[in-house]
């Protein structure tokens, strides 16, 4: 289970990055965490990686402190970062047996290449160096890590920006099997359509949490009622 | 979680891979073996020819003192006796490492004065001065020290820039793991350069000048090999430190790079630069000049006190003294020239320990002066290590210092020979007082400093384990970093 309870995060004193967030994704579920730029939602997965520490609050995945247990966290969770790279040079198979490896995870090269096939890289693909390969898959790729590592949680910072609408499609198409096999799943996004995969949506807004809808309590409200929860106002406001 | 040994190899063998893609990376080490071609060919004729130069100053001492021998004449001395010359063999090490090798004197005479420092020899080395890019070692001091810089900002800020290393440190290993990879990586990349360095080193010897080439020689370049790895380590540590803390590939490149020229570029002059101005010693032919005047005006002095003392004392027998004169009013000549001599001794000592105290500040300056860099520090474990550093200058000095001290007990202040002018009726007489006729033949050949091997390895590996210490406190500073980075 990934989990924070009144979690604030500064970066510096004036500037209150998240404030007093409370949010939990069970086992099964997945927790779309929808916010306009400067939210906080790059924030809440780096406090999740234990790049960001807490000002006060807990952030936990499983019975982790993320602020503390660095490779504990790492063990149980797998990260998607926006900032992540991976080996251009390597195919995605190299790629996934590699960070399988620093994982500790023993993989066979069937067990890869059946988990990019599930997260739908092509074929063709599998063996090709990423710099060789005009589509951008790297989101597919650490979604296949994820499959490979079977981590009870995955953590991912908008995993579909920037995507194709068929790269998109993958994904989300991925995070729902992991849901399916028991995973606890958060990410943030900015689009509100990514927001049907989710179990339940939570709305940052300048570093607050402003609600938590289902996707369809979220389709449901007047538009003004939806603007008001992205309007420009700071959380001490 | 035990981090499994096959990862640290594959995240080896990954940096390896990917830093010898590089194009910068791929020409260094290019440059290296090219320019390391060059100047060790340049080299070995340059200690070929100075080697003959020597071997003909030799041949000139050996026809200077056969001439002395042949005549039996005694030796009156007061500037300097070219057969008592010692003469500088040039070190053949100084093929690789030139230190001041070239730029020693050719030979040194011996005079009641003290020591004449004789020119330097003539040498075929284009550039000349001592912290030119002239030989291997220096080659290796700039290339391989922008090489382990490259290796730095392309094993870290390249790699943090591009989200490698965010996504390495996304994954449950421990920094230090990501870090000693990155360092085995540098290490096998900087070794395999270093010690193709030395081999292509050898080869060009063994092309341009075979015999030169021995065991003693390849011993030497596998340890001058250790100390440039040592080295380049240490730069790529300095290096790793720098991208860590510094935000941003243009920062820590343009850091970095500040960093190369300062090290391993002007290290090793602004070493002696800033001791020099710190003690500017007084030049050494100022110290000759004047060390000689002075001589000579004691012993002026000396004989015009020792005429009033034998026309004191002999009257008008003055001017036909011999030896056989009255032992009594001999003795006493004896004493009063014993005693001025003693004067005389005293005085250009005086000069002397005033040059050797400035010589002692100036190198303790310059030994401390240079912990403070890599550069500088390699630049001098390799030039002791090849025996063509201060360490050596040292010994000769020292070697210098003992025959000069033989010479004055023996020959200089023997009271070989007295020609002295007595006042007369008819003005001046000239009185010779012929006693001890000096033989040159008698006198103890100089002896070159013995240059202990175990001693030029101990010093050598004492500067490299302070390099070693450099490397270890910057790793430090990049770990403190690096998991600073995770946060």
């Amino acid at each position: 289970m990934v989990s924070t309870l009144e979690l604030t995060c500064e970066y510096r004193r004036s500037h209150r990055a998240l404030d007093s967030v409370t949010l939990r994704a069970e086992p099964g579920t997945i927790v779309a965490v929808l916010g306009g730029p400067r939210s906080g939602k790059t924030t809440l997965v780096r406090a999740f990686m234990g790049r960001v520490k807490p000002r006060s609050g807990s952030c936990l995945i499983g019975a982790c402190v993320c602020a503390k247990d660095f490779i504990g966290t790492r063990q149980i969770a797998t990260f998607v970062d926006r900032e992540m790279s991976l080996y251009r040079g390597l195919s995605p198979r190299r790629n996934v047996e590699i960070f399988a490896l620093l994982a500790g995870v023993s993989v066979d090269s069937e067990s890869v290449e059946q988990a990019l096939r599930r997260v739908g890289v092509a074929e063709r693909y599998i063996d090709r160096p990423l710099t060789s390969i005009d589509t951008e898959i790297s989101p597919l790729v650490w979604l296949a890590l994820a499959v490979v590592r079977n981590t009870p949680a995955v953590i991912l910072d908008e995993p579909m920006r920037d995507c194709s609408v068929h790269t998109a499609g993958f994904v989300g198409e991925t995070l729902e099997d992991l849901r399916r096999d028991g995973r606890s799943i958060l990410f943030t996004t900015e689009d509100l359509s990514a927001t049907r995969l989710a179990t339940r949506v939570v709305i940052l807004n300048a570093g607050r949490k402003v609600a938590e809808l289902t996707p369809a309590e979220l389709l449901d409200q007047n538009v003004t009622d939806f603007l008001s929860l992205f309007s420009r106002r700071s959380p001490s406001e | 979680m035990s981090f499994p040994r096959s990862g640290l190899w594959r995240l080896v063998h990954l940096d390896v891979s990917n830093a010898l893609k590089t194009i910068q990376v791929r020409a260094l080490i290019f440059g290296c073996v090219v320019l390391t071609v060059m100047t060790t060919s340049i080299g070995a004729h340059d200690f070929l020819f100075r080697r003959a130069q020597a071997t003909s100053l030799i041949d000139l001492r050996s026809a200077a003192r056969t001439a002395s021998v042949a005549t039996g004449v005694g030796i009156v001395i007061k500037v300097s006796e070219p057969a008592f010359r010692a003469i500088r063999f040039p070190n053949p090490y100084s093929i690789f490492v030139r230190g001041t090798d070239a730029d020693s004197p050719a030979y040194w005479d011996f005079g009641a004065a003290g020591i004449i420092v004789g020119p330097e020899p003539p040498s075929l080395e284009p550039t000349g001065a001592a912290t030119s890019v002239s030989d291997a070692a220096s080659i290796a001091r700039i290339l391989l020290g922008l090489l382990s810089v490259m290796l730095a900002i392309e094993l870290i800020e390249t790699q943090r820039s591009r989200g490698l290393l965010p996504a390495l440190l996304a994954q449950p290993v421990r920094p230090g793991i990501i870090l000693l990879a990155k360092c085995l990586a540098a290490a096998i990349v900087l070794g395999a350069t270093s010690a193709t360095v030395m081999v292509v080193a050898g080869v060009t010897v063994r092309i341009e000048a075979a015999p030169l080439l021995s065991v003693a020689v390849m011993e030497f370049l596998v340890g001058l090999g250790l100390i440039t790895l040592t080295y380049a380590f240490a730069m790529f540590a300095l290096g790793t430190a720098i991208c860590v803390w510094s935000r941003g590939l243009g920062k820590a490149t343009t850091l970095s790079l500040a960093l190369w020229i300062a090290v391993s570029i002007l290290g090793p002059s602004l070493v002696t630069f800033v001791a020099r101005s710190l003690v500017s010693p007084e030049p050494p032919q100022l110290s000759e000049d004047l060390r000689q005047r002075l001589y000579l005006a004691r012993e002026d002095a000396t004989e015009r006190v020792l005429g009033n003392a034998t026309v004191r004392l002999l009257g008008d027998q003055a001017a036909h003294i011999s030896p056989k004169t009255d032992p009594v009013v001999l003795a006493e000549i004896d004493q009063i020239w014993a005693a001025e001599s003693t004067e005389t001794r005293n005085f250009v000592n005086e000069i002397s320990d005033r040059d050797r105290a400035e010589a002692r500040l100036l190198d303790r300056l310059t030994g401390w002066l240079t912990l403070l860099g890599p550069g500088a520090l390699y630049a001098q474990a390799a030039s002791n290590y090849a025996g063509t550093g201060r360490e050596a200058e040292d010994s000769w000095d020292e070697a210098l210092s003992h025959y000069q001290s033989y010479l004055e007990r023996t020959v200089f202040d023997g009271r070989a020979r007295l020609m002295f002018q007595v006042p007369s009726d008819e003005g001046t007489r000239q009185v010779n007082l012929l006693r001890h006729p000096f033989v040159i033949s008698t006198v103890m050949d100089f002896e070159p400093p013995a240059w202990p091997k175990r001693a030029t390895f101990a010093s050598a590996f004492r500067r490299s384990g302070l390099l070693g210490a450099y490397g270890a406190l910057a790793l430090a500073l990049g770990l403190i970093g690096i998991a600073r980075l995770r946060t």
